[in-house]
């Protein structure tokens, strides 16, 4: 099987020089003796497109007679006995640049699918390579990730399944449900005390409220949907249009607290938070595991908080809304379904905590119990619909992964500095195209990519530049500015 | 398969009393039973020459049916080492205890060859005498017979475009350039092309750049080696030597720092070496001109380059700061107005003779001779070495024999190393005339000896 090496390439002589040789080594000492090198070079001086150049690469290569390629950077360069794997994938795509040393050996980010991904050939027609339209620095990596989780060639495990099962719809208009504490007595002050509280729902993006969150947009704000909410000083579980799963609490001394795992929308999600009133800790799971701030996954947890938590007094509960905002407010109403509310009066366990969706909770334990299979008694319902189907909750999805090493070799930072783009509107348009179009499926991703070449660019000619290793010159055609 | 290891031997009785059993036991160990040991002795007081013994040893080991043979020095004992048939020509020689570094293109110490393929390429050479060089002529044998060989690949720079081209005699000269009793650095982007042997001279040697009277080089060497070499006050030599290299495309940086009175070098991205000059001592500088493509303009020994040079670019005055940015991200990273010498080939008019310096803070270049030439980008410079085997041996003590990184040891080698950069470079190997084919010719065989599947012959030579 013959392996092609395909890199985007302009203006990195310095890396150049490193990566032919050595990259070459590694291959022969890992027995891969059927491998040539594939230089996609932008000649012109135009915006950089890393989408197109690697397109073009990857063209060349199976023009040239490979079997499978890995895209890859010119700057990452397998460490020897690091165990990058660099054989044939099998049917689903595979991402090695996962320990790399610019991060201390960790990953970049949690779905991080750039510094070297192994396609094989009918993988790269079936997400049709990268787009073509991404140009400077950003995203064209984030949006193969996505054609990828679109054409199922991800990593999507499953942390449960539960067939029939009823929930409520909330249209984000005007759905909400009340639970009055009178109905339930265990909920009076039980947010001040020790408790658990968990939430199987499923949010969805309300962007003609607010734009989902991007780091390129001026007027980007966060708005906090309620699920969950103890209105006042809002104590409560939310979506947020950062696409993340949020809670907040107050203590006596009015101070917020925060806590968060990445979640996309339209996923069934299995909040659970435990409050441990004697150590003042607090943990924050997702499908029965603890989030952790690792990649930028999550926040910290467990967390510690000072002081006393705040009290409610005879509140009512609310799912859904809050009465704390405007009628009007884009934060007033949640849009989503949500299939089980369960609030305990003690800290549920790691081991308890996994296996809630097959136990049926304690009546000693427990002080609220709802799932929508049928009417509850004691909540009001507004506008509320009630639905049943068959519930899959995934963990979240990942590209397949096979763990390698890798040292960046230096270069100056082009991404996120100081939490703005170091490149500016190039990127911030490309933060646009990859959140607003590609993932909302507003881009037919067969249209743009490596079957679109045709015409992008201009064929400049091929320099053998090592036995190994070829550049195939090009210019781009239509860049903007 | 049966196995013939030939043994060329003189007077190291004692390694030869040791080699005899260990090797039995050794093949004893190994389940190998199929073979002979064939010990060549040279009698008689001419120059030693291993490449005839070889040759003889290897006409018995055909009497003897020997499919293939192993050329084996008397002072190496396996410790770890495969030994039988593979129908390539193979080096097996490669690790020592103790530790001893080989060349890219070693070619001696324990060698294998298929029985057919030596009888192909005509055998050694039978004109080098004395220590050296027998071994490089039969890998050229084996090249020009086309033998299936192994490749090692050098990585070299990626710069490419019009050069600056030197024949030997041609030189760029610049007045006033950096100043080597304070710190600087130099960074010169080159191409040796070959460096010929010239036997009036002790050694050879060509400059990329010097500044002449007790030279401050950087230079190529008969040796193999790229080296950077100054001078003290006191007249002491400090030079830092590669390992052995081919001919071809690097990029050095020299720095020179004067408050730690050290300098360091690099080659191809790789630290070579950084040495500090000794207490009290300052670096001597005997000329206010620097030459690029000659050790010095005047003079019979020029120590010319036959090559090429790409970029030159030299701080006078440099900082720690300087110095760790160019080694980090290259000299792009500096503009030319931060520097004492920036020149950029690409822009030369052919005739000229003035190689502008685009710094702005010193004089240009004068420009002796040279002419143009286009340097295509290749990043893997490919050398044919024999194939590699992994094994390992232990070195019996004996006299180092070869050179000392500064002379050659006897006349004799200097002789084989012209006779080999001759063939070298003319592709004319002679084999026609000169090895198996006429060692019958020039050898007068004394005496044979056999016992059991050990052979002595001692031969001396006309």
């Amino acid at each position: 099987m013959k392996l092609g090496v395909c890199v985007p390439y302009r203006n990195r002589e310095a890396h150049l020089e490193v990566f032919v040789p050595r990259v070459a080594e590694y291959l022969k000492m890992q027995g891969i003796e059927d491998f040539c090198m594939y230089f996609g070079h932008q000649r012109d001086t135009k915006l950089f497109n890393r989408g197109l150049t690697k397109n073009v690469a990857a063209k060349y290569a199976f023009e040239d007679g490979c079997d499978y390629i890995v895209w890859h950077d010119i700057d990452m360069i397998p460490e020897e006995g690091g165990g990058a794997d660099y054989s044939c994938p099998g049917d689903k795509p595979v991402h090695i640049a996962t320990n790399i040393s610019q991060m201390n050996y960790d990953l970049k980010y949690f779905e991080y699918f750039g510094g070297a991904v192994l396609f094989t050939k009918d993988q790269v027609e079936r997400t049709n390579g990268y787009s073509n339209e991404y140009w400077d620095w950003g995203m064209e990596d984030d949006d193969l990730f996505w054609r990828c989780y679109l054409e199922g060639l991800l990593r999507v495990d499953e942390y449960c399944f539960l067939p029939d099962t009823g929930y409520l719809h909330f249209n984000g208009e005007d759905a909400s449900v009340e639970i009055p504490v009178k109905n339930f007595p265990g909920l009076r002050n039980f947010s001040s005390k020790s408790h658990t509280v968990s939430i199987l729902c499923r949010a969805y993006q309300q962007p003609q409220k607010q734009e989902i969150y991007l780091l390129g947009d001026q007027n980007r704000k966060y708005i906090e949907y309620p699920i969950f909410r103890i209105p006042g000083y809002d104590y409560g579980i939310s979506f947020n249009n950062s696409k993340t799963l949020s809670l907040q609490f107050w203590n006596s001394f009015n101070q917020h607290n925060y806590m968060w795992a990445k979640r996309y929308d339209q996923q069934w999600s299995w909040v659970t938070v435990t409050f441990d009133v004697d150590n003042r800790v607090v943990r924050f799971y997702l499908n029965g595991m603890e989030v952790d701030a690792k990649h930028g996954h999550g926040s910290e947890s467990p967390m510690r908080w000072v002081g006393r938590l705040k009290s409610y007094g005879p509140q009512s509960c609310f799912l859904g809304t809050t009465p704390s905002v405007p009628k009007d407010d884009a934060a007033r109403y949640f849009k989503g379904d949500i299939a089980k509310v369960r609030v305990y009066n003690r800290v549920l366990d790691e081991s308890e905590i996994i296996d809630l969706y097959r136990t049926d909770p304690d009546p000693d334990d427990i002080i609220l119990n709802l799932d929508f299979s049928g009417e509850n008694k004691g909540i009001i319902t507004n506008n509320v619909v009630y639905k049943k189907e068959d519930l899959h909750i995934p963990h979240s999805m990942l590209p397949v992964r096979k763990p390698g090493r890798f040292t960046c070799l230096y270069h100056r930072d082009e991404g996120i500095v100081n939490g703005r783009f170091a490149k500016g509107e190039p990127t911030a348009r490309n933060e646009r195209r990859y959140m607003l179009a590609m993932q909302q499926g507003k881009v037919d991703y067969k249209q743009d990519g490596i079957a679109q070449l045709e015409g992008k660019y201009k064929y400049l000619g091929t320099d053998q530049i090592a036995p190994w290793a070829k550049m195939i010159n090009i210019e781009t055609v239509n860049a903007p500015s | 398969m049966k196995l013939g290891v030939i043994v060329p031997y003189r007077d190291r009785k004692e390694h030869l009393d040791r080699f005899i059993p260990y090797m039995k036991q050794y093949f004893y160990d190994e389940q190998i039973s199929d073979y002979e040991i064939i010990v060549v002795e040279q009698m008689g007081k001419k120059p030693f020459n291993r490449g005839s013994l070889l040759n003889i040893g290897f006409l018995e080991a055909e009497k003897l049916g020997c499919d293939y043979v192993v050329f084996h020095d008397v002072d190496m004992l396996p410790v770890e080492a495969d030994y039988t048939y593979t129908d390539k020509v193979t080096q097996i020689a490669c690790t020592f205890k103790p530790e001893q570094k080989i060349s890219y293109d070693y070619f001696g110490g324990v060698t294998l060859f298929p029985s057919k393929l030596f009888r192909a390429i005509g055998g050694y050479s039978n004109r080098y005498k004395g220590w050296g060089y027998e071994d490089n002529d039969l890998l050229l044998r084996c090249l020009k017979k086309n033998l299936p060989l192994g490749s090692k690949f050098f990585a070299q720079p990626c710069t490419c475009g019009q050069a600056l081209e030197f024949t030997g005699e041609s030189y760029v000269e610049f007045r006033r350039p950096v100043d080597f009793r304070k710190s600087c650095l130099i960074y010169v982007d080159f191409v040796v092309d070959r460096l010929d042997v010239d036997l009036r001279k002790g050694h050879d040697e060509c400059s990329i750049f010097s500044i002449p009277g007790l030279d401050i080089t950087l230079a190529y060497t008969g040796f193999g080696t790229y080296k950077f070499e100054l001078f003290d006050t006191y007249e002491d030599v400090y030079s830092i030597h590669t390992e052995k290299m081919p001919p071809m495309h690097c990029k050095a940086l020299i720095y020179y720092n004067e408050p730690l009175r050290e300098f360091r070098f690099y080659l191809n991205g790789n630290h070579v070496g950084t040495k500090p000059l000794r207490e009290g001592r300052r670096v001597k500088v005997m000329s206010n001109k620097l030459y690029l493509g000659v050790g010095n303009p005047v003079g019979t020994d020029k120590k010319g380059l036959v090559g090429k040079v790409l970029r030159f670019m030299a701080v006078d005055a440099c900082t720690d700061e300087i110095f760790s940015r160019v080694l980090e991200e290259g000299i792009s990273v500096l503009d030319p107005t931060e520097t004492t010498i920036w020149v950029d080939t690409e822009h030369y008019t052919e005739g000229s003779g003035t190689l502008e310096n685009l710094s702005g803070n010193g004089e240009d270049g004068k420009v002796v001779g040279c002419q143009t030439a286009y340097i295509p980008m290749k990043l893997i410079l490919t050398v044919p070495v024999p194939n590699h085997r992994e094994g390992t041996f232990r070195l019996q003590k004996h006299e180092k024999n070869g050179d000392n990184q500064g002379s050659w040891k006897t006349w004799e080698t200097r002789m084989n190393q012209a006779l080999y950069s001759r063939r070298s470079q003319s592709n004319d190997l002679e084999e026609d005339t000169d090895g198996l084919v006429n060692i019958e010719n020039i050898a007068r065989w004394i005496e044979e000896y056999q016992e059991g599947n050990v052979n002595l012959v001692k031969v001396k030579f006309i």
